[in-house]
């Protein structure tokens, strides 16, 4: 049902006839309406080449020696085939196909009609994936799915994303997705956070690790939402699975297709933040300084207002965006081959940042004989980041850079860095930016090599031996020269991480059909998962010059460090599918999974579910009922689990590296209990399927409630134990929700117009927490409460600026206005959980063009904008601030918003509803205009698709948030922290054009 | 078929369920369980270095243990006059400070890892006869000792915590309640008194270690604070007289050279045990912290330490003022004096003056020693104890400025009221962490810190 009107793809099946001996032509019309129907496809069976109808439903081809049937065909309209003879025109008109939900789900070990289908699964097809220019295969997520909720973390390019599958589960494991690429779960951490060391400053900058995946050798994405579908990934199926099926080959079908597309990205000028210009600023630093208690006056370099720079001009560019790949495909009865090469090229937004990507792929299939076949995937990809400091970190562009006084300019007449007199540590931001790098370059290896033997009709086995290595090299530079962090003595690190997984699969599929009221398929299997990290790192200091960025040209070895990790995992699996009379079906999962990281007495957990699905629109009574076709209502119960945590936190252990006068120490630092057990997600679903109109609208609804049990959580302990944190398995957490997804066909013929929008409503609770409170993010402003959305704001409430003092009231327990500085103040007071999100795209066709508007949409939901702490603090000694500042309280009766400088006190900072926003938005994500060739002209250029298009991605945001963007997570680590924008990447707006091209 | 199936089944269970029980046992390879560590006199060497790793921390004597009691004194400035630092010179605290649970819980760590030393590695065999592995244990007790005082002297009363952390099996275990301050004392003397068996100096390897010479020092300190005078007095001779140390004679060099002729107990650090605070308050470094102008005028014009201790750098056109003590920034390297020589003297001028109830010689000399290397005159008579106490006090601010002393000398003499301006001697004491209560309804706050 994901199938679109798309003229191009079908023109894509086929080549051209080079001669032949007979000359046919015709026109093909819509049944009903009678009216002509471009982009058809006529293929001769028998050679399998054919042409696609032109703008009048027109077609003529030359039918070779052999060639006997014309087969006729559209998507979403029923298939013709009719056998030549000795006519040579042909009128033909196609119905719409109101089997058209007939689709293949790929679902974990196999694939199933979606007709038979009892389970929540959303499917993004190849149509969806090829038309627009993706830097990742999450972003090709964002939007599309019901129930899923995609979040970019930054704008940085290659950088962390976060994406719940039914809401957040979990406090300290993982709340992110499983990710299997064509059988093998991989390693998916899409926010890899590597040596705390190399990010100076103290930043926790992740990588997408997914970001090395080429996301145009993408088939299908599916999502495995409710349990039933899940359970067979039991372990570590509880936020949902994302199945990535890569392209494959056929038989008899050569093809190479180019694609190349290139344009630039920028921060959007409108989402720029306010800045004080210097005569404002001169005003506002010396009314701070009279505020400061040890009394004194700004250094007279920050007064002169005869430069005004524009920080947010010094640190944005314009930024280059290209991609260039070449597949071909291809094969025989026998073999099949997918092969491609792709480059990717991003720059930043922000100067000296970027991410780029070769990749390469061969999937190849063969069928040795009639039993046995042979499948190989090989993927190679090398993605390289090149980071900036952001987040946390002291010296971020966004954090510290931007509030550099505008007094200042970037470097004096003879070329040298001017650095601000007054705060000594405050770096030159475009001298931070450009001089000092930080790359993190991800080598990665994803293949797999499968054989399944058949040993009689129905039985067959399948053995499936994956690899999973990826090796991340960061390297980090902070020149001595022109940077004040070290001035003088530099600071170097190369870590080179390795993460080895490797997969073993062995099942058994059998399928039987009994009579023809009954029939099932099943599979039982066991499966080896082992994963070994593994890391090696070292540092120096005292660099001689800027010049060699590699840790040989430093001086002092200040650190070198190595360390190892290893976890593994072992299941055993089993499903039964019964199919009854084709309209009542049955689904049944079992798995036992055993893993290495919890404690000796729950090792083994076990993950059953159901489901049940009754196509009750087949039934007699419900035939001919005028609303409703294919009606199916389904339901689901199971069980599956979480097991990403740490590994050996289920012991207590003692680490290395201590060391004290040269010499080696260990000391006592991880607190486990040898009863650390499994974390559960109990969940039932109940759906429906239809379509009405005549199969012009389909529509998937679920409602779902998820309850996860003995969560795993990292609880505080008091601090006289000489611990921080022991994980253990403690209270619950409830997301209920509602998704649909809905496809319309609002227009068909000439002009052609379809619609697919999908929305979720979900709500979180944390149900139970025995043990109290946990507290965490900036200042801890999130907090997990029992009754309460996790996560929820936690501070003061403000209530406005005292005319009197020109400070902040605060409104206390009892009413009273008061400083923020007593606990039992603190107030719920945000919510960063969604209530809504979603997606809407628009499709539009006529004639030759296509043209497409995605929207994505975020709604009832908070965010903490601790950005805005850094302008409007009111604190630092020569910041600059936010233009908010110019209406400030100055004298005594001032009724105002904004409060007076404080130099010396953060009560107006203190973390309370001055920092809660709104972070509602919809986003215009992608806008497409595209133009392919007619199939004469490209006949002529002996082409058989040509298309050009161009695309704005990010086009606009509508938002009431004054951030540089509502989509946001700063705290991706932090199990608790949600809805955080600490001086994240600004998103940009990606303008670019490019062209396909298919031989 | 399905009997088939289901026999299959059981099968590859039967052989597989051996083999994966192996399959999914994975042991750390670079850590070590706690069942398998205190084994032998490798794995507890091991351990002891690491606790002295603890003392290293930006928590602890790497930062924040020396930066927070200086503050409090009001020899600080920061460069941003951050609301956590300047609580302390105001002396007004708030309880979510995060200072005040960073060093708590430095503390702890370093009592956890030193409790399991005293309690495990006499469980190893032969311990009886093994004098290293004994060594060890008395090393572990120093520290331990050292981590209570400073938190008796931070906190008052504080949970006593004296078994290992892994021993206290279930959570109500590890909500200890406070003891009293008089139990902490006793705790404390009890493993300096055992301390006290350990060679009285150190070199070589064991530079930066305890040593019988640095219990004796420390437990002269801790009995000047029990109020216990003429043992703070006597052990202090005792130091003096033993003759291993000697003050030097150019005051900069207890900084200057690493392990001075006068160092007693000094932390060591370098390129693998940074520093955290030399880094962050040198004039070619990052520069967070300064010295306050206070704290030059601390000094008289002609002390000899005033310029060496406060010290005056152009930087950008301004003048700045660093905390002169700490300089050896490239590699951060710069160790921490905890015990020297010249405060045997001046703990001596005052416990033996307070001891016999009279300024003596004695006490006059050991305080003129010092003032003698400073360049300034001697002080010759004092109207009163309390008088001449007043007088140390005064000289071991000069002294032992940037020392993390000064704070903790001015409560525990009452002087902090008159010389700092402390409003209350509640404010004497720190808040216990907010986060900690929230964590253990055990505990109570200290008066004077509202919830």
């Amino acid at each position: 049902m994901k199938k679109h009107l798309w003229i191009i793809c079908a023109a894509l099946f086929f080549h051209f006839g080079a001669y032949g001996q007979s000359e046919v032509s015709g026109k093909v019309t819509s049944k009903g309406t009678n009216e002509p129907l471009p982009g058809v496809s006529i293929l001769i069976k028998e050679t399998g080449t054919g042409v696609v109808t032109n703008e009048e439903g027109e077609f003529s081809l030359t039918v070779p020696p052999g060639g006997r049937t014309l087969v006729f065909s559209f998507i979403g309209l029923v298939k013709q085939e009719i056998l030549i003879g000795n006519r040579s025109f042909f009128e033909v008109s196609l119905a719409e196909d109101q089997q058209n939900l007939d689709e293949v789900v790929v679902i974990g070990y196999g694939t199933m009609d979606r007709r038979r289908l009892a389970s929540a699964v959303s499917t993004i097809g190849s149509d969806e994936l090829d038309k627009d220019p993706l830097p990742s295969l999450t972003q090709a997520i964002q939007g599309k799915a019901g129930g899923v909720q995609v979040t970019q973390n930054s704008g940085t390019p290659g950088g962390g994303i976060s994406v719940r599958v039914r809401g957040t589960t979990s406090i300290n494991a993982s709340s992110e997705p499983l990710y299997v690429i064509d059988g093998v779960p991989v390693n998916s951490s899409t926010n890899f956070i590597g040596g705390q060391d190399f990010n100076f400053g103290g930043a926790d900058q992740g990588i997408n690790i997914l970001a090395s995946i080429n996301p145009s050798d993408i088939a299908s994405i599916e999502i495995l939402k409710d349990a039933a579908a899940t359970a067979i990934y039991g372990a570590r199926a509880s936020n949902g699975v994302v199945l990535v099926t890569t392209k494959r080959g056929r038989a008899d079908e050569s093809r190479i297709s180019i694609n190349a597309y290139a344009g630039y990205s920028e921060v959007p000028k409108e989402r720029r933040l306010p800045f004080m210009n210097s005569v404002e600023y001169v005003d506002y630093i010396q009314d701070l300084w009279s505020f400061r208690p040890q009394g004194g006056s700004p250094n007279p370099i920050l007064l002169d207002t005869s430069i005004d720079t524009d920080w947010q001009r010094e640190t944005f560019r314009q930024a280059a965006m290209q991609n260039y790949e070449i597949s071909a495909t291809g094969g025989s009865e026998k073999t099949q081959y997918y092969t491609s090469v792709g480059y990717f090229n991003q720059e930043g937004t922000i100067k000296n940042s970027g991410f780029h990507r070769y990749s390469f792929r061969v999937n190849l299939d063969h069928q040795h004989s009639d039993k046995l076949q042979f499948s190989a995937n090989v993927n190679l990809t090398s993605a390289f980041n090149r980071r900036i400091q952001e987040e946390n970190s002291r010296s971020a562009p966004i954090r510290n850079g931007l509030v550099a006084p505008p007094t200042l300019g970037v470097t004096d007449q003879n070329g040298n860095w001017i650095f601000d007199p007054q705060v000594t540590s405050r770096e030159n931001p475009v001298a931070w930016l450009t001089l000092p790098s930080n790359t993190a370059e991800n080598l990665r290896i994803l293949t797999n090599v499968g054989a399944t033997y058949k040993f009689t009709e129905g039985l067959s086995f399948r053995t499936n031996f994956g690899v999973d290595l990826s090796t991340i090299e960061e390297n980090t530079f902070l020149p001595p020269n022109g940077v004040r962090f070290n001035q003088g003595i530099g600071l170097g690190g190369s870590r080179i991480s390795k993460d080895q997984l490797w997969l073993n699969e062995n099942y058994l599929q059998y399928e039987k059909t009994i009579d023809e009221n009954n029939s099932f398929d099943a599979i039982l299997g066991l499966s080896f998962q082992e994963s070994n990290f593994s890391f090696t790192d070292a540092r120096r200091t005292n660099f001689p010059f800027n010049e060699i960025p590699i840790i040989s040209a430093g001086g002092i070895i200040s650190g070198a460090n190595a360390g190892v990790q290893e976890w593994s995992i072992v299941s055993y699996f089993s499903r039964v599918n019964y199919n009854f009379k084709n309209k009542y079906f049955l689904t049944a999962n079992y798995r036992i999974d055993g893993s290495s990281r919890f404690g000796a007495l729950n090792k083994y957990a076990h993950f059953p579910s159901v489901a049940v699905a009754w196509r009750i629109g087949d039934e007699d009574f419900m035939k001919d009922n005028g609303l409703f076709e294919n009606l199916k209502l389904r339901t689901s119960w199971g069980l599956s689990g979480n097991q990403e945590i740490p590994n050996y936190v289920n012991q207590i252990l003692y680490s290395g590296g201590q060391v004290y006068n040269q010499q080696p120490g260990f000391n006592p630092n991880v607190y486990g209990s040898g009863e650390l057990g499994w974390e559960t997600t109990e969940q039932y679903n109940v759906g429906v399927d239809f379509s009405i109109l005549n199969g012009r609208i389909n529509v998937l609804a679920d409602y779902y409630v998820k309850n996860t049990r003995d969560l795993l959580i990292n609880v505080q302990i008091p601090r006289t134990s000489g611990y921080r944190t022991t994980f253990t398995n403690l209270g619950e957490i409830r997301n209920r929700g509602f998704e649909f997804e809905l496809e319309s066909r609002n227009l068909t013929g000439e002009f052609v117009w379809n619609t697919s929008l999908n929305m979720t409503f979900n709500r979180n609770e944390v149900m139970s927490l025995p043990e109290g409170d946990l507290l965490g993010g900036i200042g801890n402003f999130n907090i997990a409460r029992e009754g309460l959305p996790l996560g929820s704001f936690f501070g003061w409430v403000m209530h406005g600026v005292n005319p009197e003092t020109g400070m902040i009231d605060f409104v206390r327990e009892d009413g009273s206005l008061g400083s923020p500085s007593r606990q039992q103040d603190r107030q719920i007071i945000g919510n960063p959980n969604p209530r809504l999100f979603g997606g809407i795209t628009n499709n539009f066709f006529y004639k030759n063009f296509d043209f497409s508007v995605m929207g994505q949409f975020v709604g009832g939901v908070e965010l903490y904008n601790y950005t805005a702490f850094y302008r409007l603090s009111g604190f630092n000694l020569s910041g600059n601030g936010d233009s908010m500042w110019t209406r400030r309280w100055r004298e005594p009766g001032d009724i105002t918003d904004v409060p007076r400088p404080t130099p010396g006190n953060l009560d107006n900072a203190a973390v309370s509803t001055r920092w809660v926003e709104d972070g509602s938005f919809f986003r215009i994500r992608n806008v497409t205009l595209g133009y392919s060739l007619p199939a004469s002209l490209a006949e002529k250029l002996k082409v058989s698709n040509l298309r050009i298009y161009t695309t704005v991605q990010n086009a606009f945001v509508f938002t009431k948030y004054s951030g540089y963007d509502p989509e946001v997570n700063a705290m991706s680590s932090d199990g608790i922290a949600y809805g955080t924008d600490h001086s994240n990447y600004p998103q940009p707006r990606i303008f670019t054009g490019g062209i396909n091209i298919t031989f | 078929m399905k009997k088939y199936l289901n026999k299959l089944f059981l099968l590859s269970v039967a052989v597989f369920t051996l083999s994966c029980d192996d399959f999914i046992e994975k042991q750390p390879i670079d850590q070590l369980s706690q069942a398998t560590f205190f084994t032998d006199a490798a794995t507890t060497r091991t351990a002891v270095i690491g606790a002295y790793r603890t003392l290293t921390s930006s928590f602890s004597y790497g930062q924040a243990f020396i930066v927070i009691p200086e503050f409090a004194a009001g020899h600080m400035a920061h460069i941003s006059s951050f609301p956590e630092y300047m609580e302390y010179e105001n002396f007004d605290i708030r309880i979510d400070n995060p200072w005040s649970l960073n060093i708590w819980s430095a503390s702890y760590t370093t009592i956890n890892a030193t409790n399991n030393i005293i309690v495990f590695a006499p469980e190893i065999e032969g311990f009886g006869t093994n004098n290293e592995l004994q060594n060890l244990v008395r090393e572990a007790r120093f520290l331990r000792a050292l981590s209570y005082f400073n938190l008796v002297r931070g906190w008052g009363e504080v949970p006593l915590v004296l078994i290992p952390t892994s021993q206290q099996t279930t959570g109500s275990d590890l909500r200890v309640s406070k003891s009293s301050k008089g139990e902490v004392y006793a705790a404390i003397i009890s493993d300096l008194n055992q301390a006290l068996d350990l060679p009285l100096t150190g070199t070589g390897a064991g530079k930066g270690r305890a040593t019988g010479l640095a219990a004796r020092a420390l437990l002269s300190k801790v009995q000047l604070y029990n109020g216990n005078h003429a043992e703070a007095a006597r052990l202090a001779v005792e130091i003096i007289a033993n003759n291993s140390y000697s003050l030097v004679s150019d005051f900069s060099a207890i900084w200057l050279t690493e392990n001075s002729s006068e160092s007693i107990f000094e932390l060591q650090f370098d390129a693998q045990t940074p520093n955290s605070f030399v880094q962050n308050a040198n004039p070619a470094s990052r520069q967070e912290f300064f010295a306050s102008e206070a704290a030059l005028d601390v000094f008289e014009a002609n002390d000899l330490r005033r310029d060496f201790t406060v010290r005056r750098v152009a930087n950008t056109g301004a003048e700045q003022l660093y905390v002169g003590k700490y300089r050896n920034f490239n590699p951060p390297g710069q160790n921490v004096p905890i015990l020297r020589l010249g405060e045997v003297y001046l703990i001596h001028a005052e416990a033996s003056a307070k001891a016999e109830s009279s300024v003596t010689t004695a006490s006059l000399e050991s305080l003129n020693a010092i003032r003698k290397r400073a360049g300034l005159a001697p002080v010759s008579s004092a109207t009163s104890v309390a008088a001449f106490s007043r007088i140390v006090q005064e000289e071991r601010r000069r002294e032992m400025m940037f020392e993390s002393e000064v704070w903790f000398d001015l409560c525990r003499t009452g002087l902090a009221a008159d010389i700092l301006g402390v409003s209350t001697p509640q404010k004497y004491l720190f808040p216990i962490p907010q986060l900690e209560l929230d964590l253990n309804q055990n505990l109570v706050q200290n008066p004077g810190y509202g919830q």
